[in-house]
């Protein structure tokens, strides 16, 4: 039978396949380890070196942690970096649960929409919205101005911890919003009956079921944003530059780039310092999330959860949101669009007066502004692709092989979460110095792609693991006994199931490489620039008009690439 | 076809043993069923044998190959046993449709493209799917899945057949259908076949010979009717079916391989043969199938036949069309009853006849006989 002596022939070649399917395995470990260890390792070794690393005869001292401790300047700092961070977390996460609630689970009107519009702050660059901002607030806003000439008593002032916490806060609220309306929408309306029936009202079952059963998403949130909030750049830069007040990036960012002389051995020190307080609240947030049996409200049944009623509360509650999101995000953006395309920006005269494309022209005339529009986007669409293709590997080895050394495989993925993108660029920095045949690539935009790629691996790996999850095993063992070999199976079966999970993934990278730039501060080299930096760094030198410009092009592009694929490839993004 | 050697079989996950050193043989062309309650190692030797989970220690020959074999460290993977095999959730590839599913391992094989549609056109045909073959697996039937699924483990011409609980996912007309049909087709290639279910009467249906599993370790093997009619252990006989169980205590031997039994809960003396010798005052359990238990209404002024027999009255009974169901308690003792005969509520009397029955030494630590549903 000729069936049989094709078995027999694929039996003879299938020795080769053992081979090979270890090679994948061993090999996919190896790049992901030395990937996440580059930027690691250097940043420790310089912390502990009394001279820069390229010097020779360098000593092993603790000297550098000694003068990061009894500097005065870093206390201040911490003291700062930690009183934004708290505040930043209480408002983000407190209006993230009360907005999830109203929008999620009553019966609010408009609530299809607003929570559309709860989700847009996450699509943009948290240093477009500090600009946004700052042209509207700032003690020399158009707003502040307008409601100054109105009241002639200064009404705020956003150049202060709290203001920077609120700006914040607007930016990171959509992650407390999305971790904890997923969880809304699913919990189990069981879990509520019974309350109901035990003689509860509404809002007693609000209060003492649903918030409570809502503790992980809330716990986990704002662990996130606390983290977040210790490492942004953007919002010191542009906020704590103009009146002084530094945090824990900016002063990476000024003792790196101030002086003559950078100081390595202290940005090195305080960067471990940095690392070693977010990989904790890292495995802060992994222990939280352990225990989490006690709240589990999914069960096989699907149900619908129940709405509640507000009564005419709902039109006072949808009134304040509406008033939240023009305050918070409509007023700005169309602040940053005046900017864009105004001469000046002054609440004295009517815009329309100064009505100009002269920004726009300034961007496209200056080939560091147009490189680094091209720049960014070969990074996010290069970066997007290789790194989910990377990562679905890695899932793949991680989940679906008896690979031994799965697990090492799956921390080594989700580790970068706990790195800074300030100090994986750092490391990629001393990484690309020390390491000679990488030295061609150390000025380039592939030198961002890595490190940004490296920052973003576990926003991939969080995207196509639950999918990958949801393939059920036997359709790997169905696959295996059908005479497929473990590569084969991968290829032929779960990547092509795990398309959607790949396309989002894809647009979820995108999105986060386009507007990153923490990491590139340290790698960028003439050629190489990014839009985020660009913008930072032509904003400090005052040219608020083509920034402003530039912002609507990387606010454009994506919005384009995210409604884009909405209709294309119907992926559904924060699903 | 070749004969499937298993030896010896152990493994075990973490602290739990699965499979507990098993051995049976399935001969060539034969139908054999591994039969038990969840958890009883009965998939895990299944997919031991394909290859999807590898046994600590023992052999699983196939043929002449051994597809493993902890002595000499064999291990062949499972893309190279070429083993048929229909999973329970039936594991069609969602984003193929039918003929893309069993054209896959064709094409794994490098069938020519005229050979592979031939054998597939020839399978589908087999499975009564060819108006289906271009639909996706989630436009066709739970029942036509399943078929697919035998489909493509078939197409490749596997050396063996592995089925895992094939038909519990088909609703109970379907399942039934199912049965024949798989049995038939089964027969009509003459593959050697093991089957895995935890449905006694799917097993006792379809078997060549069945083997009963708990707790990792084969009770017993045999066809099923002897499986039936003599159960090897309480276990066997409370699994398969439903049995009485009564416990008591030997007093003697008396002739021709009989014994007598002090029953517990009742202080009748029950005389049986039991077929091996017990030492007096050994704990013994007797089992009796409920349709084995005669019946007679002492009003009917029927003669006592020559036997054993017991007085009980009668409890409660419930009406199945073809006979009825009896609760009888024999003083504490209940006894479960089917018999076509409207009894009279009151004094009956029962007899057990020594065929029905099946003698085994208790196990002091288990207790069998827990008050029966009816």
């Amino acid at each position: 039978m000729s069936v049989r002596e094709r078995a027999q022939r694929l039996a003879a070649v299938g020795s080769l396949g053992v081979r090979k399917e270890h090679l994948i395995q061993y090999g996919v470990t190896a790049i992901t380890a030395c990937l996440v260890l580059a930027p690691l390792v250097p940043v420790v070794y310089t912390s502990f070196l009394d001279r820069p690393l390229y010097d020779t005869g360098g000593i092993l001292s603790l000297d550098n942690y000694v003068r990061l401790l009894s500097d005065a300047e870093f206390h201040e700092v911490i003291r700062d970096t930690l009183y934004f961070a708290f505040l930043t977390t209480l408002i983000s996460v407190g209006l993230g649960v009360v907005m999830a609630v109203v929008i999620g689970r009553t019966d609010l009107p408009g609530r299809s929409i607003l929570g559309e519009i709860m989700l847009w702050p996450i699509y943009l660059s948290p240093l477009v919205i500090a600009f946004a901002w700052v042209i509207m607030y700032s003690p020399a806003g158009y707003g502040t101005l307008l409601v100054k000439n109105l009241l002639h008593v200064q009404p705020w002032n956003l150049y202060t911890i709290p203001g920077m916490a609120a700006v914040a806060a607007v930016a990171l609220m959509p992650i407390a919003y999305l971790y904890c309306s997923s969880s809304a929408a699913v919990a189990d309306p069981a879990l509520e009956d019974a309350a109901r029936t035990a003689g509860a009202g509404p809002l007693r079952i609000l209060l003492s079921v649903t918030l409570p059963l809502m503790r992980p998403p809330i716990l986990y949130s704002a662990v996130l944003i606390f983290t977040i909030g210790l490492e942004v750049l953007s919002i010191p830069m542009i906020l704590g530059g103009p009146v002084g007040i530094d945090f824990f990036s900016s002063y990476l960012y000024n003792k790196w780039l101030g002086g003559a002389q950078p100081d390595y051995g202290l940005v090195g020190a305080a960067a471990v310092f940095l690392l070693l307080i977010v990989t904790a609240l890292v495995l802060l947030q992994n222990a939280l999330l352990r225990d989490t049996s006690r709240f589990v409200t999914v069960r096989g049944k699907a149900t619908r959860p129940h709405i509640f009623r507000l009564g005419w509360v709902r039109w006072a509650l949808s009134a304040f949101i509406l008033l939240y999101v023009l305050l918070a995000a409509i007023l700005p953006m169309v602040g940053l669009i005046m900017q864009a395309f105004t001469k000046f920006l002054t609440p004295l005269a009517p815009p329309w007066r100064f009505l100009t494309l002269q920004n726009f022209a300034v961007i496209f005339s200056y080939p560091a502004y147009t490189r680094s529009i091209t720049n960014s986007i070969v990074i996010a669409v290069i970066g997007g692709v290789l790194t989910t293709f990377f990562v679905a590997l890695i899932a793949l080895v991680a989940h679906r092989s008896e690979f031994r050394l799965g697990r090492v495989l799956d921390f080594l993925a989700i580790y970068p979460r706990a790195m800074p993108g300030m100090i994986v660029g750092i490391g990629f920095f001393w990484a690309f110095v020390l390491v000679k045949p990488l030295g061609p690539i150390r000025n380039t935009i592939w030198a961002l792609t890595i490190a940004f790629s490296v920052r973003y691996l576990p926003v991939a790996f969080g995207a196509i693991t639950p999918m990958l999850a949801r393939l059920g095993a036997e359709l790997d063992d169905a696959a295996r006994t059908a005479g497929a070999d473990w590569w084969t199976t991968c290829w032929q079966i779960l990547l092509k199931l795990l398309k959607p999970a790949l396309y989002s993934s894809f647009i979820l990278l995108f999105i986060q490489l386009i507007k990153e730039y923490g990491a590139a501060v340290f790698l960028v080299a003439p050629g190489s620039e990014v839009m985020g930096l660009t913008m930072l760094q032509f904003w400090v030198q005052g040219e608020a008009g083509p920034v402003a410009a530039l912002s609507l092009v990387q606010v454009a592009i994506t919005m384009a690439v995210v409604y884009g694929s909405r209709k294309i490839f119907k992926v559904k993004i924060y699903a | 076809m070749p004969e499937i050697v298993v030896e010896n079989l152990y493994k075990r996950f973490g602290d739990v043993v699965a499979v507990d050193h098993i051995s049976f043989t399935v001969r060539d062309g034969e139908f054999l069923t591994l039969l038990g309650p969840s958890g009883c190692g009965k998939s895990t030797t299944l997919f031991a044998i394909a290859g999807l989970d590898r046994p600590d220690s023992g052999l699983i020959r196939v043929g002449e190959t051994n597809f493993f074999d902890s002595a000499s460290g064999d291990f062949i993977v499972p893309e190279k046993r070429n083993c048929g095999m229909v999973f329970q959730s039936y594991a069609l590839w969602p984003h193929m449709t039918v003929q893309e599913n069993l054209a896959f391992p064709l094409r794994l094989r490098k069938v020519s493209k005229k050979a592979r549609e031939q054998r597939i056109e020839e399978i589908l045909r087999l499975v009564e799917l060819e108006l289906q073959k271009d639909r996706y697996p989630h436009q066709i039937s739970g029942g036509q899945q399943q078929r697919v699924a035998l489909g493509r483990a078939l197409v490749y011409s596997p050396t063996i057949l592995l089925l895992d609980e094939p038909l519990s996912n088909l609703d109970a007309k379907l399942r039934e259908r199912a049965r024949s049909w798989l049995k038939r087709i089964q027969g009509q290639l003459g593959i050697t076949t093991i089957y895995v279910t935890h449905d006694q009467m799917e097993a006792l249906a379809l078997s060549d010979r069945m083997a009963v599993m708990q707790a990792g370790r084969i009770c017993q093997v045999g066809t099923p009717q002897e499986i039936y009619s003599s159960p090897a252990e309480p276990f066997v006989a409370d699994f398969i079916g439903t049995s009485n169980f009564l416990r008591g205590d030997t007093v003697g031997a008396g002739d021709g391989g009989t014994i007598a039994v002090n029953l517990e809960g009742s202080d009748q003396c029950l005389r049986i043969k039991a077929g091996k010798t017990f030492a007096p005052g050994t704990p013994v359990l007797i089992s009796i199938r409920p349709e084995k238990v005669q019946v007679i209404d002492p009003s009917s002024g029927a003669a006592l036949p020559a036997g054993n027999y017991l007085e009980a009255e009668v409890v409660d009974r419930l009406y199945y069309g073809a006979c009825y169901r009896y609760r009888l308690k024999v003083d504490d003792i209940v006894v479960r009853v089917e018999t076509e005969a409207d009894l009279p509520t009151g004094t009956v009397w029962i007899l057990l006849s020594s065929e029905g029955c099946a003698v085994f030494e208790a196990d002091p630590t288990q207790d069998a006989a827990a008050e029966p549903p009816i």
